[in-house]
């Protein structure tokens, strides 16, 4: 039976430079999507089945990916589709196309501490008096 | 799926990084009004520009910019957002448009109403300003009663489930309730963070004399009062930013003047006239992305370069040129320097 995926509404998401950052906001969780993942992310508009978000990927392996990210509550799936697909809210510019060989994957996740908006990375001593600019 | 990580070199830290390196807006503050319930005594908003505040039909148009722009989270700010009678349109809005959002509130306005609302519409965070116990918060915001309408607030909203932050903003007056409030927070459930900066007012700063603090009192309230001093740390390379302001941050005023950071006086352009794209591709914020710590010339042979923690925002607000440290700058990297090496 066909399977239609949907971006939960309860995620926030944008694509940053070709890779999709998910926070998923009711425990503030921070997820980041390699190339590949962030496609089928996009894409997964209510109306695109398991296999079409696939786009040819070896499909075991796609499907393994979409039942993580239902089980992490990221995506929905559905036996019927939406009636009216869910337009990505950001128009996307895509880098070049991942190397063929790249399964989708979750990169990397954390909670999100939104404290950091403005240090620096690699510095050790955080920037404490900001006005709550970016943490807050 | 690679190994989940925790703490801040991990999935946080690459996106600064990747945003930073391909200059995506990932974080956008935005003042929605500078309208206030309080009138807190070393509000850094005095004299800050005014004018009408962007209407419904630009705030749409300004989130949809933000969202192309690459914009993850949107810091609604004020004056106090909650104000605005469409504050919860736009909030709205913004999860249709896929932000990652959260609310600095005075907290004045958070009735069991407003409570569910804000809940049902899932916050990164609601954060309020604590600046001491009943006393000083209420002498500092003004405001009899204003101390209860946060405490309350909070506890309406942590008990929706809503993770909250309480800051305090150190004055001279709170100095002493620090510790207290922080027991407080840990009581409630509430996140506290301690801030022992002030930020000059937009009309001059001299304003903010009366609320710093003394040497002594900087120096226990220094790195979140932690009881052990800060060591030294690893010194910016000449090539290397300042902070993420006009490289992965930006900031809104209510009349729509874009700036690299909240604190940074010079505005790059307004969405009232410009697009958001040009005036984040424009010269004046190309400009203030690109400073980096090897143009500081005063810092060069500073023997506490390795205890500051230097913002360009603060600097260009007390000096008129970020590369030009603020005093309290250096005088919290000296005292951070006194404090680890009398210890040591």
């Amino acid at each position: 039976m066909e399977r239609y995926y949907t971006r939960s509404r309860t995620v926030a998401s944008r694509v940053v430079a070709g890779e999709a950052v998910l926070v998923r906001m009711p425990d503030a969780r921070l997820y980041c999507l390699n190339g590949r993942a962030s496609r089928m992310w996009v894409r997964a508009d209510g109306r695109a089945t398991g296999l079409a978000l696939a786009d040819g990927f070896e499909p075991s392996v796609a499907r393994a990916f979409l039942d993580e990210m239902v089980s992490a509550g990221l995506l929905e799936r559905s036996s019927s589709p939406l009636e009216v697909a869910e337009a990505f809210p950001q128009n996307v510019v895509w880098p070049e196309a991942p190397p063929a060989s790249e399964a989708p994957e979750i990169v990397d996740s954390q909670p999100v501490d939104t404290t950091a908006g403005c240090i620096p990375p690699e510095t050790e001593i955080a920037c404490y008096g900001l006005p709550q600019t970016f943490s807050v | 799926m690679g190994e989940p990580t925790e703490g801040a070199s991990g999935a946080l830290d690459a996106l600064n990084r990747r945003a930073s390196r391909a200059r995506v807006p990932v974080w956008a503050l935005w003042e929605l009004t500078h309208r206030c319930p309080l009138a807190c005594r070393h509000c850094y908003l005095e004299g800050a520009r005014e004018g009408a505040e962007l209407d419904a039909r630009e705030t749409d148009l300004l989130l949809r910019e933000l969202a192309d722009a690459g914009t993850v989270f949107l810091v609604l700010s004020g004056g106090d957002p909650l104000v605005r009678d469409d504050f919860l349109d736009v909030v709205d809005r913004a999860r249709e448009l896929g932000f990652a959002w959260k609310v600095l509130t005075s907290g004045m306005l958070v009735d069991d109403a407003m409570a569910d609302a804000i809940a049902a519409r899932l916050p990164l965070e609601v954060s309020m300003s604590l600046h001491g116990l009943r006393r000083a918060h209420d002498e500092i915001a003004s405001r009899p009663g204003a101390f209860d309408a946060v405490l309350g607030a909070a506890r309406r909203l942590i008990a929706r489930g809503v993770r909250v932050l309480l800051k305090t903003v150190v004055t001279p007056a709170g100095a002493g309730d620090v510790a207290a409030v922080r027991d407080l927070c840990d009581r409630l459930g509430a996140r506290h963070v301690v801030s022992t900066r002030h930020i000059p007012g937009f009309d001059g700063g001299e304003a903010q004399d009366p609320f710093c603090l003394s040497d002594a009192q900087l120096a226990g309230q220094l790195d979140g009062g932690a009881s052990a001093p800060v060591g030294p740390h690893r010194l910016l390379r000449p090539d290397e930013a300042l902070c993420n302001a006009g490289r992965s941050a930006l900031a809104i005023s209510p009349r729509g003047d874009v700036r690299a950071c909240l604190l940074m006086r010079e505005v790059c352009g307004n969405v009232r006239e410009t697009p958001l794209s040009e005036i984040w591709r424009g010269e004046a914020m190309r400009r203030l992305a690109g400073l980096v710590a090897g143009g500081r010339a005063r810092c060069a042979s500073c023997a506490d370069a390795a205890f500051c923690s230097y913002c360009p925002g603060l600097a260009e607000a007390e000096t008129g040129d970020p590369l030009v440290p603020a005093e309290a700058i250096c005088r919290e990297a000296r005292l951070r320097r006194e404090r680890y090496e009398a210890r040591a």
